[in-house]
């Protein structure tokens, strides 16, 4: 994507992944999900990638956010390759550096939406770096629920939550550690359409305050949204045509 | 943070570690109250065998040693001991009306006794019940005991109390309960004065032994003495056999006391035959140490002092000094390796919490996957997990401990009422004090041994927890995410 300063130069990615490999054994043979998937993630853009079923999609997004360990190939993350990092090191990439969104939300049952939000940033600090960072944490926390449209659902468990309410906080939960990536696992995908549109126009939102994001989908529509589109199709990835602006 | 976080919220929302709080309660609860009752019979086991018996006990040939005052002297002198007191025993029979029955006499100081072992704690029966058992104030045995009473509470037997005027001339004694060979108890365990032998005489006979520890040509004294009181020391073997009297009735009927006497005579020679001094002699010395005094230290100092004494003597093995509880080492014995069982059975419950608190930690790590898998997602690393389940462990054995102790001591300390109630709601009596030789269910708990239960239950709780933490910590976050 061309800069504002230099209009024809296309900022370096801020995550790349090179010939990415990935097998999964099942029923005593071998899968091969990602066949070399190459892949690049500029900075502020909203890229989509779109594929069927089991076209290995969700694979992709979770080896860019450094949840599984590809077979080959590798992911670079401000240049420096992700799974050269090991334990606490990827946990903090994990942490600060990308913010997941599942289909499913995947909140804590127990929490409130607000604790939901705040446990992220709570996971790489100790007691004393809790609490001498609580208020700012629970004012942003707050704050992001509110710019979630939660602002009087702060209290509430995601069992009284409806859906899209949910992943909202997945999406403010996402946030809180302000990481440079934000990846979107079929965001919309258990939502009803007027739900999912209002999370799209949320991701609308956040693209155009700048942040980069990775959203997967199946569906076309939805990939409309982005910046790129990228399909993946027996295990490689083909660039699609830019999206109008 | 996340952990303290979480773990709160686990602890309040879920069915599972209640059932896991409640397994460590329940073990924790029952093994404080089957030590504390446990060690309560042990500790009144203790109590009834040290009573009678002094803190040590030098045990010499039943012919006795001559040299005991000296021995008494140089004991007492020593700055571990508090006193010392030669003691007789020896076995005699005992006539009630027409039935025998075979005794251990032990011939005492009663003054010098209840400084070494405190025996009027295990007299039985007070001024009031004598009074009203002995009958008749105004016939000679009452008016005897009356004027005793004023003096001295409870009685004190023997001419060596002092104002110890004897009662009819008789030497006083005290005898076991259960000495009486009719004696019943009722249905709540207790014996009743209608039953006591107090005020009783009571001819008692003994073979004396010569110098050699034979019988030679002596023949049995019997001699009758008057029951004042009856003791109930707590140990079956003491209540039932012991008669206690004065050390210098039973050194005389034993022929073993100071007196004139004369040397052999050698016809060969006509040498001999000349008046001599016969010196005195006792079987036993009670002694009663200092506090804060080691007992076996104690013992080896009283026993080379001993030794030391005897160098010179012809007598083949020199008196041996023995703590009270070398001297009860049968009951004593029996009852701790009791208590090592129950230990043993201990650590087998204390294995079942571990494995309960196991499998329960397992099903939760196994219904809260996803939510590992989220955390691991969102960042968490696999110690944080590991963390958050050992602390989640941690978290319920505190507070199921807890909740068990306050439970134990809820029980332990009213199990005596909760007895008389289940007797009086379903005629249920979990404890006949009949069968029993004490009359309560021991009823304290023993904070330090409480304390200790708790700390290995929460310890149990932790171990428990660690293998399902350890599996939780090594959850993939991708698996874990998959996870149906």
């Amino acid at each position: 994507m061309p800069t504002e300063d230099h209009p024809h130069v296309t900022p370096p990615p801020i995550l790349h992944a090179t010939g990415i490999e990935k097998t999964y054994r099942m029923g005593g043979k071998d899968l091969r999900v990602l066949k070399g998937v190459d892949c690049e993630v500029r900075p502020g853009e909203l890229l989509a990638i779109l594929g069927r079923s089991g076209s290995g999609k969700s694979t992709l997004l979770h080896l860019l956010g450094g949840l599984d360990r590809p077979d080959g190939g590798t992911v670079t993350y401000g240049g420096e390759d992700v799974y050269r990092r090991r334990g606490r090191s990827l946990d903090r990439y994990r942490n600060h550096s990308v913010g997941f969104v599942f289909q499913f939300y995947h909140l804590l049952p127990e929490l409130t939406a607000l604790e939901n939000v705040t446990v992220a940033a709570m996971l790489q600090r100790g007691v004393a770096g809790w609490l001498g960072a609580k208020k700012q944490i629970i004012e942003r926390a707050a704050g992001l629920l509110d710019q979630m449209g939660l602002a009087d659902r702060m209290k509430h468990r995601p069992a009284k939550l409806s859906g899209g309410e949910r992943q909202r906080v997945a999406i403010a939960r996402a946030l809180i550690n302000r990481p440079q990536v934000l990846l979107a696992d079929e965001p919309t995908g258990n939502l009803d359409q007027e739900t999912g549109t209002s999370i799209l126009e949320l991701f609308d939102e956040l693209h155009a305050g700048g942040q980069t994001t990775v959203m997967v989908t199946h569906d076309p529509k939805v990939a409309d949204a982005a910046d790129r589109v990228v399909t993946l199709v027996g295990g490689r990835l083909a660039e699609s045509a830019a999206q109008p602006a | 943070m996340f952990k303290l976080l979480l773990i709160l919220k686990y602890l309040r929302r879920k069915l599972a570690p209640l059932f896991a709080a409640s397994a460590v309660m329940l073990c924790t609860a029952m093994v404080i109250i089957v030590m504390s009752v446990m060690g309560g019979f042990l500790e009144n086991f203790r109590a009834s065998a040290h009573a009678l018996t002094g803190d040590l006990v030098i045990e010499g040939p039943l012919q006795g040693f001559t040299g005991y005052e000296e021995l008494v002297a140089e004991i007492e002198a020593l700055p571990e001991i508090v006193a010392a007191a030669p003691m007789l025993r020896a076995v005699g029979l005992v006539n009630f009306r027409d039935t025998a029955k075979p005794v251990q006499l032990q011939g005492v100081d009663f003054k010098k006794l209840e400084q070494i072992v405190g025996y009027k704690k295990t007299l039985l029966w007070n001024n009031d019940q004598l009074r009203e058992h002995v009958g008749d104030p105004q016939s000679e045995l009452g008016r005897a005991f009356v004027a005793k009473m004023t003096r001295d509470f409870p009685i004190d037997p023997g001419p060596d109390a002092p104002g110890g005027v004897p009662v009819l001339g008789l030497p006083e004694a005290v005898m076991g309960v259960e000495v009486y060979p009719f004696q019943r108890r009722n249905d709540q365990g207790d014996y009743e004065l209608n039953r006591s032998r107090a005020g009783e005489r009571l001819p008692v006979t003994v073979i004396p032994l010569t110098e050699s520890g034979t019988v030679g040509a002596l023949e049995p004294v019997r001699r009758e003495i008057l029951i004042t009181n009856e003791i109930k020391s707590g140990l079956y073997d003491i209540d039932a056999s012991a008669v206690v009297l004065p050390f210098t009735t039973l050194q005389t009927m034993l022929n073993m006391q100071p007196r004139t006497g004369f040397t052999d005579f050698d016809p060969n020679t006509g040498r001999g035959g000349e008046e001599t001094q016969v010196p005195g002699r006792a079987n036993q010395v009670v002694v009663k140490v200092a506090a804060g005094v080691y007992l076996l230290d104690a013992r080896d100092r009283v026993q080379s002092l001993i030794d030391a004494q005897w160098k010179d003597r012809s007598l083949a093995f020199p008196p041996l000094a023995r703590t009270w509880e070398e001297v009860h080492q049968n009951i004593l014995g029996a009852v701790e390796n009791e208590k090592g069982l129950v230990t043993f059975l201990f650590g087998i419950i204390g294995l079942v919490a571990v494995v309960m608190v196991a499998t329960t930690f397992y099903m939760i790590v196994l219904e809260k996957t996803r939510d590992i898998g989220v955390l691991r997602a969102i960042g968490a690393s696999r110690g944080g997990i590991m963390g958050l389940f050992v602390g989640y462990g941690l978290a319920i054995g505190v507070v199921g401990s807890l909740l068990g102790l306050a439970i134990a001591v809820a029980i332990v300390t009213n199990l005596n009422e909760i007895q008389s109630l289940l007797n009086t709601w379903f005629g249920w009596q979990m404890w006949d004090p009949k069968t029993y030789f004490f009359d309560r269910i021991p009823d304290t708990v023993n904070y330090t041994e409480a304390l200790r239960v708790v700390a290995g239950a929460i310890l149990s709780s932790v171990i428990g927890a660690l293998i399902p933490a350890w599996i939780a910590g090594r959850l993939k976050p991708v698996d874990a995410l998959r996870y149906e």
